[in-house]
């Protein structure tokens, strides 16, 4: 019954592409909600394709280059920006949202945000570090943690020492090292772990626990609120150069910053949303941290392979 | 290890189900490694069953499983069903007349392993060795993941990254070849040792007739051990999976009945493909045997196992630039993926079938050849029925290897085009554990349920002459 109005919209109407993340896109996540409200007066259709991690999109669009099929992509962090770009396969998307946080760039515009953060078992761990000072002296702990050469929390976890300790990060890890039970390629075999209590700690997202109370009615898992800050991540979209739809596109940039999408970031992408609007009740229970730490995407990009290497040299 | 579980198994195999037992061997091969290590985590990880057994005797087992243990301990786990499931091949095909002998001469149990059982094992060894070896080198999350630290990261961990995060191709390439060259070092040691011997009695190869016997207590035992060992990484995925409340919920889910589906063409697809390229492959082999020219044929194998030295990762991307620049196609999708799948798996069906397919070859061809018989009449009279249960092996394994698969399916794969594998990974990246336990229970049953059906109804398939 549904599909046949669709079908015959389809001829006639134009197709918005985004090349987002597959969390976003799948049916669990966002992706299918933001389609149906976005649809509804564009005269258009909305299709996402999706790559299996962030990691991978900014791959799959220079591998593309201007062939792409893509309009938009959605699902980069601020650490590629300066990366993305250099690559000059971005447009400036020229709006001008207002957003609760700061936010300067002609190519990018955020959708969501969030802080790394350790997340642990409030059953299990009774006494948790109330800074990463601490957690690097004490010696009860046993923390996973993501490889920075393969995960974004993993180089965010890299980035978040570098900013809090500048030129003795070296050192810093080589005694947090001793804490570290593994590292692994990605954000699941970490958290997977952490669920099987291979570990105390585990590095993620200070609103992970509220996916637990949201889906799984589970509260003891909290995050560490670390005095000196939390490392944040902000997720982006941009519009193509190779875009032929660039009105549509612009249209959905500004669609971003709408209630109807923000909406659905914290319920279903597990993040903050980028305007005020009433969050779900289990993030009430959450500590939002009210310094963020950030480093600047091109400084990022610039020192990223010596800060890996040194992360590497100290460590072996 | 292999070696010692293959025998006994080949001893033991009148034991009901046994059979089975060891065609499933090939399925821990295949599922993917993620699984695996979750499940290896399970059981000895600080918090897994292991670790809770030894607790019963007030002894804390800790984390032993990180650092190079670890490592091996999961490479062990992952390959060495695998090695059992071959060499077993290569002790079926001892024929029946040697064992009447041994048995004639009353030879004890060692001397028959030397004098029988370890030739035909021993003709298989530089392969195997060749396999796990490279298998072991192009490791990647376990490698990560039980290493505990970036010290022990592979050359595939770095063209990951170069690939996939530093956007740097040519060094992608660069590591590559230093992979390629390691790997051909290794497989011109291994190979050149491959000493191509058959002599043969007789093609009698009716079961011997072992039974049960108290006698063999021990060994029963042996055997025990060893399933479990094989098995506990799986036996955890079973249990959780069957016992969790969200078991139905997903079998009926969208998401989880489209990625059967694909899972099912690419499975069948890329089985297909694989061995009948395989198949093409041994025949080309042939040839030099007949010129007998071993240096070639060396040369030739050693093709064929160069191919599970280039990264898969690289590969697909590869072929992403290729399809993209020649073709202008940006989403070649489902019979891309089998295509690649079935190039990829081509060195395992080629092992799986090669030891039996040669030595029908040296058996049969001057006969043959005396006879007339030549071409599809010879392959279907006299090959076919020979190597039938090797070709059928091997069809299955490529099958669920395909079907396992994240690599390639993760670079051509969308959101409206998964398989099972890609599914759980999917799951598992937006917290939801639970539900990817359930369809990695799924998954095992579906490579289960494959195997016996194709199993089944494949060695009912009478090819004739037509």
């Amino acid at each position: 019954m549904l599909l046949v109005p669709n079908l015959l919209f389809a001829e006639t109407s134009k197709i918005l592409t985004i090349y987002t993340y597959d969390s976003f896109a799948a049916e669990w996540g966002p992706g299918p909600a933001i389609k149906i409200a976005f649809e509804k007066d564009c005269e258009c259709n909305v299709e996402f394709v999706a790559t299996s991690n962030a990691a991978t999109l900014l791959a799959k669009i220079q591998l593309e280059g201007s062939l792409s099929n893509a309009d938009i992509v959605l699902g980069l962090d601020q650490n590629f920006i300066a990366e993305a770009s250099a690559t000059e396969l971005f447009i400036e998307h020229q709006i001008k949202p207002s957003l609760n946080i700061t936010w300067e760039d002609n190519f990018f515009t955020p959708y969501d945000y969030g802080f790394f953060s350790f997340i642990y078992d409030k059953t299990k761990l009774i006494k948790p570090p109330k800074s990463m000072a601490e957690l690097i002296e004490r010696d009860d702990i046993k923390i996973i943690v993501q490889d920075p050469r393969t995960s974004t929390p993993g180089l965010g976890l890299l980035l978040w020492i570098k900013s809090l300790y500048g030129s003795d990060a070296a050192k810093i890890w080589k005694k947090l090292n001793l804490k570290i039970l593994t590292y692994t390629p990605g954000w699941s075999e970490a958290y997977g772990m952490f669920l099987k209590n291979e570990a105390d700690m585990v590095l993620s997202y200070t609103t992970s626990p509220a996916y637990h109370l949201m889906y799984e009615n589970e509260s003891k898992y909290k995050s560490a609120s670390f005095s000196e800050g939390h490392y944040m991540q902000i997720e982006v979209a941009g519009i193509l150069r190779s875009s032929k739809n660039y009105k549509l596109a612009q249209k959905f940039m500004n669609f971003i910053s709408s209630k109807e999408f923000q909406i659905e970031i914290p319920k279903k992408n597990i993040m903050y949303p980028i305007v005020n609007i009433d969050l779900p009740v289990a993030y009430q229970a959450l500590t939002k941290p009210t310094n963020g730490l950030i480093l600047s995407s091109g400084m990022v990009t610039k020192f990223k392979k010596d800060w890996i290497n040194e992360w590497l040299n100290h460590l072996q | 290890m292999g070696t010692l579980f293959a025998h006994l198994l080949f001893k033991h195999r009148y034991i009901y189900g046994i059979n089975i037992f060891t065609n499933l061997l090939s399925i821990t091969f295949v599922i993917p490694t993620i699984i695996i290590v979750l499940g290896i985590i399970s059981v000895y990880g600080s918090s897994g069953y292991l670790s809770s057994i030894f607790k019963f005797i007030d002894y804390e087992l800790g984390s032993f499983i990180y650092g190079i243990k670890g490592i091996i301990l999961a490479h062990v786990l992952l390959n060495f069903p695998f090695v059992t499931r071959i060499l077993f091949q290569s002790l079926q095909d001892i024929s029946e007349d040697e064992w009447s002998l041994a048995k004639h001469n009353g030879l004890s149990n060692f001397v028959v392993f030397k004098t029988i059982e370890w030739p035909a094992i021993k003709k298989n060894i530089p392969t195997v060795l060749t396999m796990v070896f490279i298998l072991c080198f192009m490791s990647f999350a376990p490698v990560l993941i039980f290493g505990g630290g970036p010290n022990y990261s592979t050359l595939e961990v770095a063209i990951y990254q170069a690939l996939l995060f530093e956007y740097d191709f040519s060094k992608a390439i660069n590591l590559s070849f230093v992979q390629l060259i390691v790997c051909l070092i290794f497989l011109s040691m291994f190979l050149l040792h491959n000493k191509v011997s058959f002599f043969v009695l007789s093609e009698n190869r009716k079961s011997i007739k072992n039974s049960y016997s108290l006698n063999y207590v021990h060994e029963y035992f042996l055997i025990f051990i060893f399933f479990i060992f094989a098995f506990s990484p799986l036996l955890v995925i079973i249990t959780e999976g069957i016992s969790s409340p969200l078991l139905v919920k997903t079998l009926l889910s969208n998401s989880f009945l489209k990625s059967l589906g694909y899972t099912f063409i690419i499975s069948i697809g890329s089985g297909f493909l694989s061995t009948v390229l395989t198949l093409g492959l041994l025949s080309f082999g042939k040839e030099f045997f007949v010129k007998k020219s071993l240096k070639k044929f060396v040369l030739f194998e050693t093709y064929i196992y160069l191919l599970l030295v280039f990264s898969p990762v690289l590969i697909s991307s590869g072929f992403f630039i290729l399809f993209r620049k020649y073709f202008n196609i940006l989403s070649p999708g489902l019979g891309l993926v089998i295509l690649i799948n079935a190039i990829f798996t081509i060195p395992l069906s080629y092992s799986l079938i090669k030891s039996s397919f040669y030595k029908l070859f040296f058996e049969q061809d001057f006969l043959s050849k005396s006879i007339g018989l030549t071409g599809l009449n010879r392959f279907l009279l006299i090959e076919w029925p020979t190597i039938k249960i090797p070709v059928i092996t091997a069809f299955i394994v490529t099958s669920i290897i395909s079907a396992s698969d994240l690599v390639i399916i993760s670079f051509f794969g969308t959101n409206n085009f998964s398989t099972l594998s890609l599914l759980i990974f999917r799951l598992m990246g937006s917290y939801r554990f639970e539900e990817s336990q359930v369809v990695s229970f799924l998954f095992l049953l579906y490579c289960f349920i494959y195997f016996i059906i194709s199993y089944k109804l494949l060695t009912k398939l009478k090819l004739r002459i037509i």
